[in-house]
C-alpha cells in the first residue's frame, strides 16, 4: 500500500473526514426528527424540526413583529459590526503601539490585565447606567468586549519579526517608518487575523446575551421574547440562525486569513 | 584608500554573563574589489564583529571607517545576508529582491525588470512570481544574494551565508559567488567557520582567538581569481599549494584555541 505524504508517524494526521462529519450531523438531525415524530419528548421541550421550519418561515412571512427574522438579524449584525469597526480602530493602534513603545506597554499593561478578564456582563449595568438602553450602550459594550484580543493580538504579532528581518531591512536603507510600514505589520498581520477572527466571536456572545438584557430588537431579545410566551419552536430557529451567524463569520474570516496570509505556517 | 578599514575595534557587552571583552583591538583593512575573510570556531566574535560593521551594535572602542567615513548605525551601503534567512515570506521571490528598490521609490516597471534581471543572474530565471516556501533552502539563499546585490551596496556583509546547505549546494554557491564578485567588481566580506571554505573565497582571510576575539593569524591568498581564470573548482581545491594554505589556516585555528 502507497504511503501518504505529510503524515509523518507520532504526529496526529491533519485535516479531517467530511463524510463522517456529515453523516453524524445527519443522525443528531434524524434522532432529533424521530424524537419529536414518536414523542419521546414534549414538543414544549422539543419542537421537531417540521415546526421550527414552519416557525422559520412564519418569522420570515409580513405576519411577524418587528420586521421579522431580518429584522432582528440587521439590527444584531448592525451593532456587531459597529462594535467592531469601533474596536479595531481604536485597540489595533493601541496594540501595536503596546508592543513597540515600552512606555506605552508599561502604561496600558496594569490596565487591560484588569480588564481583559472581565466578564462583559459585569460592567453591562454600568453601561446602561452611562448611556441607557440604545444603540450607543450596545456598541459600547460590544467595543469593550471585543478590544482585548485586538490590543493582545496586534501586541504580539509585534513580536512575531524576526530580528534577521529587521536587520536586514536596515541594511538595505530602510527607515523607521518603512520598517514599520513594510516589515513589522506584515508580519504581524497572521496574528492580527487571529485577533480579529476570536474578536468577532467573542462579540457575537456578548451581544446575544446583552441584547437579552435590554434590546427591543435583535437575535438575543427574539429569542427571550419567545421564551416569555413559551414559542420553544421560535427560540430553537433563533438559536439555529444565531449559531450558523457566528459559523459564517468565522468562516468568513478564515478565508480571509488564507487569501491575506497564504504564507503564514509555511516558512 | 581602502574600502574598509577597522582600528582598534573592542566590543564589550555590558550583561555579567560576558566578562571580558568579546572583540578585542582588532584591526584590519580590505581594499575595494576584495574578498576579506574572517574564520574562527563558534563563540570567537565572528558574528559580532559582522554587526559591528553593519552597524548593528556599537563598538565599545575603536573605529570602523568606509571609504574614509566613520560608521554610525546601519546603512544601505553595507548590505548583509545572514546566517539565519531574513526573507520576507509575505512577498514572493522577486517582491523580496525588489524589496530595496521599493524602499527607495523606483516606479513598479523598473524594479520589477532590475529584479528579473537580478534573479537570472542568480540561476533563478521564471522565479519571480514564486512565493518563497515553494523554494529549497538553496534557492532561497540565492533570493537572498540577489536581493542583497539589488540594493547596489559598497561593500557586502555574508554571516555565514551557506552554513546550512549541504556541501553540493554549497560548493555551486561558492561559485556562483565567486562569479558575482567578478562580475559585479564588489568588495565582501564573509564570515566562516569552514576552513576550506575561507582559503577557497578569501583574498585576505583573518583568523579569530575565541575570547577575547583578536586577530591571531592572516594571510593573502589568491585562489578565487585562480579559480576564475581556469574554472575549474576540482582543480583548485585539489592544488597542493591550496591544502597547504588550507592546512596553515587550520593550524592557526587549532593554535588560537590553545
Amino acid at each position: 500500500m502507497p504511503v501518504r505524504a505529510n503524515d509523518p508517524y507520532g504526529l496526529p494526521p491533519p485535516g479531517g473526514a467530511w463524510p463522517l462529519s456529515l453523516a453524524v450531523a445527519a443522525a443528531l438531525l434524524a434522532l432529533w426528527w424521530a424524537a419529536a415524530r414518536f414523542g419521546w419528548v414534549s414538543p414544549l421541550f422539543l419542537p421537531g424540526p417540521g415546526r421550527v421550519w414552519r416557525a422559520f418561515l412564519w418569522l420570515c412571512s409580513d405576519q411577524a413583529s418587528g420586521g421579522g427574522l431580518a429584522g432582528h438579524v440587521l439590527a444584531s449584525l448592525g451593532r456587531v459590526l459597529a462594535g467592531f469597526l469601533l474596536a479595531v480602530a481604536v485597540a489595533l493602534p493601541l496594540g501595536l503601539a503596546m508592543g513597540l513603545n515600552r512606555l506605552v506597554r508599561a502604561g496600558l499593561d496594569p490596565l487591560l490585565e484588569f480588564y481583559r478578564p472581565l466578564p462583559p456582563l459585569a460592567y453591562l449595568p454600568l453601561t446602561v447606567l452611562w448611556l441607557g438602553i440604545g444603540e450607543g450602550q450596545k456598541v459600547l459594550l460590544l467595543t469593550l468586549a471585543m478590544a482585548p484580543p485586538l490590543v493582545l493580538a496586534a501586541r504580539a504579532g509585534v513580536r512575531a519579526v524576526a530580528l534577521e528581518q529587521l536587520h536586514a531591512a536596515y541594511a538595505m536603507g530602510a527607515g523607521r517608518r518603512q520598517v514599520l510600514l513594510f516589515v513589522v505589520l506584515p508580519a504581524a498581520l497572521p496574528d492580527i487575523l487571529t485577533g480579529l477572527r476570536i474578536a468577532l466571536g467573542f462579540g457575537w456572545t456578548t451581544l446575544v446575551a446583552a441584547e437579552m438584557v435590554a434590546a427591543q430588537q435583535g437575535l438575543g431579545q427574539m429569542v427571550l421574547n419567545a421564551a416569555n410566551f413559551l414559542r420553544t419552536d421560535i427560540m430553537m430557529v433563533g438559536i439555529l440562525v444565531i449559531g450558523l451567524i457566528a459559523m459564517a463569520f468565522d468562516g468568513l474570516m478564515r478565508l480571509l486569513a488564507r487569501r491575506l496570509t497564504p504564507w503564514h505556517g509555511k516558512v | 584608500m581602502p574600502r574598509l578599514a577597522v582600528e582598534q575595534l573592542s566590543v564589550r557587552y555590558a550583561d555579567p554573563a560576558g566578562e571580558g571583552p568579546v572583540l578585542q583591538d582588532v584591526s584590519f583593512t580590505l581594499e575595494a574589489g576584495e574578498i576579506g575573510v574572517v574564520l574562527g570556531a563558534s563563540g570567537c566574535g565572528k558574528t559580532t564583529l559582522l554587526n559591528a560593521l553593519a552597524g548593528f551594535l556599537p563598538p565599545t572602542a575603536g573605529r570602523i571607517l568606509l571609504d574614509g567615513r566613520p560608521v554610525r548605525g546601519p546603512g544601505a551601503e553595507r548590505g548583509v545576508v545572514l546566517q539565519k534567512q531574513a526573507l520576507f515570506p509575505w512577498l514572493t521571490a522577486g517582491g523580496n529582491v525588489e524589496f530595496p528598490l521599493r524602499l527607495r521609490g523606483w516606479p513598479r516597471r523598473k524594479r520589477r525588470a532590475e529584479a528579473e534581471a537580478w534573479l537570472e543572474r542568480l540561476g533563478l530565471a521564471g522565479c519571480y512570481g514564486r512565493p518563497l516556501h515553494q523554494l529549497s533552502g538553496g534557492m532561497c539563499q540565492r533570493v537572498e544574494l540577489a536581493r542583497a546585490l539589488a540594493a547596489d551596496p559598497a561593500i557586502l556583509l555574508l554571516d555565514e551565508p551557506f552554513g546550512a546547505l549541504d556541501a553540493f549546494t554549497r560548493e555551486s554557491l561558492q561559485i556562483l559567488l565567486l562569479t558575482l564578485w567578478r562580475d559585479s567588481g564588489k568588495s565582501l566580506f564573509f564570515i566562516t567557520h569552514s576552513v576550506e571554505e575561507a582559503a577557497f573565497l578569501g583574498s585576505e582571510v583573518l583568523v579569530l582567538s575565541p575570547r577575547p576575539g583578536r586577530v591571531v593569524h592572516h594571510a593573502k591568498l589568491a585562489f578565487n581569481r585562480a579559480f576564475l581564470h581556469s574554472g575549474d573548482v576540482r582543480a583548485v581545491k585539489a592544488d597542493p599549494a591550496f591544502i597547504a594554505a588550507r592546512e596553515r589556516l587550520l593550524e592557526a585555528v587549532h593554535a588560537s584555541q590553545g
